[in-house]
């Protein structure tokens, strides 16, 4: 009894040992991840937004989209190009490209990792103290990416979840709805418009390839072209038509590394050709070039399956001559064909010719008939034996987005739609051909817009999402199976089948069954 | 009489009422009584300090002292009763004598056996959870690779699989069934010391493991404790004389079971049946080129006869306040296949000390393990027996063109394939795995006043890892080229491991209620830091040094990782009368693993217990005995999470290009999904328990009913990749149920001279995936390098459960081929033939679920016997329920990069249709090897796991050499192994190429044989 002194003692003392205990390693629970840069440990400076909008602009390069597989879900869906060999890659243009399909799939989720990121900026940059302008571009461009990646999407797609925070502050990504196309086409144009504002006109020259205010106003205007909205396209149009652009004088200069961000490239994919050759993203190794000319080049100089060109786009472009007499010179910077036409053009002779100057008859044999693809190639610039001469990424060619002289076309086409054939639009066509030796038109056609732009933007990634557009499609392609006689036909097509399957990964992937469906057709 | 209460150890329960009998017996004292000096001992003549001694009929007694003495005055008529905690009370007649010495033997099955719980101890009739427990006297008696084999086979509802012979080979501890997908095992504690598996501890140390089996008794472990918890207790020295005891023994090895390869003349016969009918021309070496002077036996030349040896030397004893033990250990195995073997190094000091109201306790045990493992044996793409081991010159070579003077093409040649000699690799490469561990704790209790006891525990672990492999150029051998790059690899890991643990504790009784209450804190903290380094080109035979001068520094593989834990708990244990029993427990942990609003979890669990026996109305009721029914009920955790796991990470390599110059910049995204939401997975326990003893308590069984329900567990999920995220993100959304029967029955009894006590143990299991939270069925089990995968898990089947078609014995006719419209194939007469269940073709839709890879039944038999000095002990084991694939037989028929089991000469012709091996084909147009049952195989056993026959020399003859002990033994292990299985032994562990994954469980790649083994051993005392 006469202990219960120290006893109290000693339990005050134990309960003070452990408080003291307790209180001091509270923190301990909290560990960070040393061996990585952690989101927490991120976003906390200008450098960090910089970087992070870089992130948001990379998915473009990958090797599933831009650098190279988004070639076949565009250009070789159209009429022009008529792939050789069924298979994953020709699917979609044979109307095929089922839900199990990779192409569509990683295509997808590239745009969907622009769209993610995109998001990350927007949701994060914010609260960053930094520079106010700094800023306002960062997220101008985080706009730009979005509504970009969505135009894909939605011309591809056509039913597609809208995501506007990232992923990590949903409360069941999984259980996400499509949204009715109207609302993705509004939420574009919203970006857009908030992109216009908030981009600067121009970067400085170590930031050439950032998204400017005229590259959101030329895609605003083409998202209301698309979407029939002819008024608001031509105002968004005129904005640009201002003298901020203009045409290269040598049409081919578009489409070489070496006249890459140039006066008339309002949106250029950056690709770059610096020795990394891995295949996939994201990595230390992923290879960035434009892979996708193994598609689109000459059969013997890819070892790819590659395509042929269909006779009737090459007769389109040869349907008339140049105020010279002469072949439209973008015949020769687009196709490589049996002939020894040549045409003056800017000093100097073209000649139909592939890598290694080759004539037609040189590389196959005088009596050939197949047409195909040289646009992009550039084998001038770096000399190349083939397509892949060097490995998948060893040319750095950027691919054109979005050229003034398809903004002139598409003017002309809102113009022509509100007026008729006005002056100005006349003037607009005008120009463009101008620049290629073509006489002027006195009036014009809707037609004559639609073959100016065949002819002017051939393998540019616009001319199936032209035909969709103008409702097209089934006409032009899926009844003219000959134009994929190639790959299997057209037979495969299924009313709906205009859009791509929606990937089956998503179907399984999502637990909202009422809310999230395939596409019609599949 | 303060001086007596030291001497009382503090566990023994009954202490507070012998010091009552003590202090009556001052009280009123004897005084007709002579005085007897006496001494009391244990069989081996240690002395038994604080054994009770009591005067028959009376309430006099007393306890020995420190030397095992004791002074009592009773009448020289009478009897005196010995009682000590753990052995059996004897009964000795004074018969007038003052001088008795008296000996007691170890009762191991005492019921008031003590056992070790979650921080604690309880008596064994005080239980109200299910716990197992195994003693040093099972585990220390035979040599083992692993400590935690000497789990195996002797606790109901514990499952202990070895993954495969190898020397060192670790195991897996499946403790009630998985309820989990990850690849979690149960929590580990190591004398106080909370760790992550038993490796490190020599077998021949430990004083005790008991497994918690149920929620109520693992709960007070909280997040760690789904899966059961295995506490081991390492031997303390006793009060007393030194001792010093040695045992010694020495043994070789053997394979049990050979696989029968193809020889030259065989695979040649074979391969030339598959050309001809794959229209494909023969290929030389098997034809006009065939020369059975140019063959190999690659398995035959890959076995060897290994030694084992085992010696443990020990230390132990104490003083009036004080006690060790020290212990070493030297483990040497050899493996049977070449070019593999393991030592293990252990020492060992264990001390404690008490001082009045104070103790301490320290335990330190280091461990050193080289493993130089064999990786490369009975794998897919084997030498050709076509093909020597060596070339002329001696050489390990993969390729005889030269020799024999040959220049066609080796594939032109030989045949297709990439084919490696598999023995040269193993011995031109180096590779070492040292382990350098440290595991222990210091702890001291005080004790504030009576009852009430505030314990310190510190812990530590800290190990050191390397490992080491280095491939000197031209030296792998694969297709007839030698590699010409040779390559290093070094990693070193530094672990540590610390806790501080804080409990208080007060035990109480008073009247007939009898409480223990505990309250702790604890904070445990883990740290693993790695550096590494992979180089190609490196220079022979210079160590990592070489590295930096390698051509082509690889990669640095290296990390950082830290996780903490904190926890407070609580748990009453409520005895009323020694009738009605209560425990409930609280734990709540804190884990780093979780982000702060999932952080913490509390744990509850609640058990109840019915010793019936007790009741009034049973008193006379003797047939049974020690009846007790208990019940109980938890819910415990599983923190079964990477660490960093909820932490998303910005990738350094999303670049984009910019500038007229046109130059990569970096760009940062977060590229991989995470849920930071995780949280514990929970597992909720009901447990019944039935216990009673008959035939005056020789035969005592344990029954016990469970029902655990494991949810949220984590299931990784394929999120859409509309989230940006490709990668499979885990979710708490999978269930799992597993139920089960466990019984153990141990019967000891004595005829004459003759002492004999058998114990036999099984238990039911039944597994199911109930939820996997609309995941797609998780496909696993690859056993080829072909893509082809053998299990399936989905609700309603057992995870891993094996998934294919059926067969249905060999198309005969062509046109029966081809009436079966095989949709995956082409199969003509002599291919597989598939059972189509819906009548629509073989399609996909004819699979079907085959089996499981857990058993549903396993079992136990431990005898053991002497009689004089001899002493017999035998241990069986077996399981049953469950299937094997044994991917040999995909290897062995239908992969064609390597030799064929000698039995695909026995395939299908048009002349041998009594057979069920498919025709020899190489192009397989049938694909007759898709998954099906064709691979399976019943995977039961039943084995004489170990056996030791042992003689201890009589006293007399030791009395004369003056050495208190000698005892010399013969034992095997793996005697016998009744099994249907082809492969080398049916305990394959989780070995295959998908790695330890419970996704992959029961596929056996040509797993590590597990040897038979013989051993010759000493044992002497000092």
């Amino acid at each position: 009894m006469k202990n219960n002194k120290i006893t109290i003692k000693g339990v005050v003392a134990i309960f003070a040992l452990l408080t003291l205990n307790i209180n001091c390693s509270d923190d301990a629970l909290n560990q960070d991840n040393p061996n990585i840069l952690v989101p927490s440990s991120f976003w906390g400076t200008a450098e960090d937004a910089n970087k992070a909008i870089l992130g948001a602009y990379s998915p473009f390069i990958a090797i599933t989209y831009y650098s190279r597989f988004e070639v076949f879900l565009s250009d070789y869906r159209d009429d022009v190009v008529n792939g050789f060999n069924s298979s994953d890659r020709t699917a979609a243009g044979a109307f095929n490209a089922t839900a199990d399909r990779n192409a569509p799939k990683w295509m997808w989720e590239a745009q969907f990792r622009g769209v993610s990121r995109a998001n990350d900026v927007l949701f994060n940059v914010p609260n960053i103290e930094m520079g106010a302008a700094e800023k306002e571009n960062i997220l101008g461009e985080a706009y730009f990416i979005r509504g970009f990646n969505y135009f894909n999407l939605i011309n591809n797609f056509l039913n597609v979840p809208i995501i506007t925070i990232p992923v990590d502050q949903m409360e069941a990504p999984d259980l996400l709805p499509q949204a009715p196309p109207a609302e993705v086409w509004a939420l574009i144009e919203e970006d857009l418009k908030k992109a216009q504002t908030m981009l600067p006109d121009s970067w400085p020259a170590d930031q050439t390839g950032r998204a400017r205010a005229k590259a959101a106003t030329g895609l605003l205007g083409k998202v209301y072209l698309y979407q029939g909205k002819y008024a608001e396209a031509k105002a968004e149009f005129i904005k640009i038509m201002d003298g901020s652009f203009e045409l290269m004088e040598d049409y081919a200069d578009n489409f070489t590394e070496e006249f890459e961000n140039n006066k008339e490239s309002l949106f250029e994919i950056q690709l770059i050709a610096d020795g990394n050759q891995g295949w996939g993203a994201d990595a230390s190794n992923s290879g960035s070039g434009s892979a996708f000319q193994a598609d689109l080049a000459p059969v013997g100089y890819t070892n790819q399956n590659t395509m042929r060109v269909n006779q009737w786009a090459l007769d389109l472009f040869l349907d008339e001559q140049t105020v010279n007499g002469e072949n439209d010179p973008r015949t020769y910077t687009t196709f490589f064909w049996n002939t020894e036409d040549i045409t003056i053009y800017q000093g100097d002779t073209l000649r139909s010719r592939t890598y290694l100057n080759t004539s037609y008859a040189d590389a196959y044999d005088a009596a050939g008939t197949n047409i195909f693809g040289n646009k992009y190639a550039d084998w001038k610039f770096n000399g190349k034996k083939e397509s892949r001469d060097g490995g998948w990424h060893s040319s750095g060619n950027n691919l054109r987005i979005l050229r003034y002289a398809d903004v002139l076309l598409m003017f002309a086409e809102a113009e022509f739609n509100l007026n008729g054939s006005t002056q100005a639009a006349l003037d607009a066509i005008n120009e463009v051909r101008a620049r290629v030796d073509m006489p002027a038109f006195a009036s014009i056609t809707l037609q004559d817009i639609e073959d100016e732009r065949v002819k002017e933007l051939t393998f540019e990634r616009t001319r199936y999402f032209d035909l969709l557009r103008w409702d097209r499609v089934k006409s032009r392609i899926v009844d003219n199976p000959d134009l994929k006689s190639e790959s299997g036909g057209t037979s495969s097509y299924k009313p709906g089948r205009e859009y791509l399957a929606i990937p089956l990964s998503e179907l399984d992937g999502n637990n909202n069954d009422e809310g999230f469906k395939q596409n019609p057709g599949y | 009489m303060n001086q007596t209460k030291i001497k009382i150890k503090k566990w023994q329960p009954n202490r507070y009422l012998s010091g009552l009998l003590w202090l009556l017996a001052i009280a009123f004292g004897h005084a007709q009584d002579i005085t007897i000096n006496g001494t009391v001992a244990d069989n081996l003549g240690q002395p038994l300090p604080g054994a009770n001694v009591l005067v028959k009929g009376t309430t006099s007694g007393t306890q020995t002292d420190f030397d095992g003495n004791f002074t009592l005055k009773a009448p020289g008529n009478g009897t005196i009763s010995i009682s000590y905690i753990g052995f059996v009370t004897k009964e000795v007649a004074i018969n007038n004598q003052t001088s008795i010495k008296v000996s007691l033997v170890e009762d191991a099955e005492s019921l008031d056996e003590v056992v070790v719980v979650g921080y604690g101890t309880q008596k064994k009739s005080d239980l109200t959870g299910a716990v197992a427990t195994v003693g040093s006297k099972d585990i220390e008696k035979y040599t083992y690779n692993d400590a935690s084999q000497a789990l195996q086979g002797r606790m109901a509802g514990v499952n202990v699989q070895a993954q495969g012979g190898a020397p060192g080979a670790s195991s897996v501890i499946t403790i009630r069934g998985t309820g989990t997908f990850s690849n979690a095992g149960p929590l580990f504690v190591i004398d106080g010391m909370i760790t992550g598996n038993m490796n490190t501890v020599n077998p021949g140390d430990i004083a005790s493991v008991s497994v918690l089996k149920d929620a109520s008794a693992t709960a007070i472990y909280g997040s760690r404790a789904a899966n059961g918890v295995v506490i081991i207790t390492t031997k303390q020295g006793k009060k007393g004389k030194v001792s010093i005891d040695l045992d010694t023994n020495f043994g070789y090895q053997k394979v049990i079971n050979q696989v029968d390869w193809a020889d030259a003349t065989q695979y040649a016969g074979i391969v030339n049946r598959a050309n001809d009918a794959d229209g494909v021309p023969r290929y030389p070496a098997n034809d006009t080129e065939f020369d059975p002077n140019y063959s190999s036996n690659l398995y035959d030349d890959s076995f060897r006869t290994a030694s084992v040896s085992n010696t443990n030397l020990r230390v132990s004893g104490g003083g009036e306040n004080s006690v060790y033990s020290l212990s070493l250990n030297q483990f040497d195995q050899d493996g049977v296949i070449k070019f593999s073997d393991f030592k293990r190094t252990t020492v060992r000091a264990n001390f404690g000390l008490d001082k009045g109201k104070f103790k301490l306790q320290s335990t330190i045990g280091l461990t050193r393990t080289v493993d130089n493992p064999n990786p490369y044996f009975n794998k897919e793409r084997n030498l050709l027996p076509t093909i020597r081991l060596r070339n002329d010159a001696g050489e390990w070579s993969a390729d005889d063109r030269a020799d024999r003077g040959i220049t066609t093409a080796y594939g032109a040649f030989y045949g297709p394939g990439t084919i490696a000699n598999e023995l040269g690799i193993a011995d031109t490469e180096d590779r070492t795995n040292t382990l350098n561990t440290v595991i222990g704790n210091v702890s001291g209790t005080y004790e504030i006043f009576d009852g009430l006891s505030y314990k310190l525990n510190l812990g530590m672990e800290s190990s050191s890892r390397n490992n080491y492999t280095f491939s000197p150029d031209a030296q792998v051998i694969y297709s007839g080229t030698n590699k010409a790059t040779s390559e290093l690899s070094e990693t070193n890991t530094n672990r540590l491991n610390t806790l501080v643990e804080h409990t208080l504790n007060y035990k109480k009784a008073f009247n007939k209620h009898s409480v223990d209450v505990l309250a702790g804190y604890t904070d445990q903290k883990n740290n693993s830091r790695s550096l590494g380094i992979v180089a190609l080109n490196a220079i022979n035979d210079i160590s990592v040094a070489g590295a930096f001068s390698s051509e082509n520094l690889q990669r640095a593989p290296s990390q950082d990782i830290t996780t903490t834990i904190q926890s407070y708990f609580g748990r009453l244990n409520y005895t009323f009368d020694d009738r009605y029993l209560l425990t409930a427990s609280l734990r709540r942990d804190g884990s780093s693993l979780f982000k702060e609003d999932l952080r913490w979890g509390t744990f509850p669990s609640m058990a109840i217990g019915w010793n019936l026996s007790n009741e009034p109305f049973l008193s006379s009721f003797d047939a049974v005995s020690n009846i007790k029914l208990r019940a109980g009920y938890g819910e415990i955790g599983s923190n079964n999470v990477d660490a960093y796991a909820i932490n998303p990470s910005i990738n350094l390599f999303s670049t984009y290009i910019l500038g007229d110059t046109q130059s990569r910049e970096s760009g940062y995204a977060v590229t991989r999904g995470v849920n930071s939401n995780i949280f514990w997975e929970t597992t909720k326990t009901t447990n019944f328990g039935l216990e009673f003893s008959t035939l005056n308590n020789k035969i005592n069984v344990t029954m016990d009913y469970f029902i655990k329900k494991s949810e949220d567990i984590l299931v990784d999920i394929q999120l859409p990749l509309y989230t940006g995220f490709s990668n499979q993100i885990p979710f708490n959304r999978g269930n799992i149920e597993n139920k089960g029967f466990e019984f153990l029955v141990t019967y000891a009894d004595q005829i004459g001279d003759l002492n004999f006590n058998l114990t036999a143990n099984f238990s039911t299991l039944d597994n199911v995936v109930t939820s996997l939270g609309g995941q797609a069925p998780i496909v696993g089990g690859g056993f080829t390098s072909n893509g082809l995968q053998g299990t399936r898990t989905e609700v309603g089947e057992s995870i891993g459960s094996f998934y294919g078609y059926v067969t249905d014995g060999i198309y005969q006719t062509d046109a029966e081929a081809a009436a079966a419209n095989d949709q995956e194939g082409n199969p003509i007469a002599g291919d597989l033939k598939f059972k189509d269940f819906n009548g629509d073709g073989v399609d996909p839709d004819d699979r079907k679920y085959l089996g499981s890879s857990i058993p549903n039944f396993e079992y136990g038999f431990n005898l053991t016997a002497d009689y004089k000095g001899l002493d017999l002990s035998l241990f069986f084991n077996g399981v049953s329920g469950n299937k094997i694939l044994n991917s040999t037989k995909y290897r062995g028929y239908f992969d064609f990069n390597g030799n064929y089991l000698a039995d695909a000469a026995n395939a299908w012709t048009p002349t041998n249709t009594n057979t069920n091996i498919p025709r020899n084909t190489q192009v397989d147009p049938g694909f007759n090897r898709r998954m099906s049952d064709f691979y399976l195989e019943n995977g039961a056993y039943f084995r004489l796991r170990n056996a030791q026959l042992g003689y201890t020399l009589p006293d007399d003859v030791l009395e004369k050499i003056k050495i208190p002990k000698i005892r010399l033994y013969v034992s095997a292990t793996n005697l016998f192994t009744i099994s249907d299985y082809s492969g080398y032994y049916p305990e394959i562990g989780r070995n295959s190429r998908g790695g330890t994954s419970q996704f992959n469980n029961g596929v056996d790649e040509g797993n590590y044989p597990t040897p038979r083994s013989y051993q010759l051993g000493l044992q002497v005392s000092f």
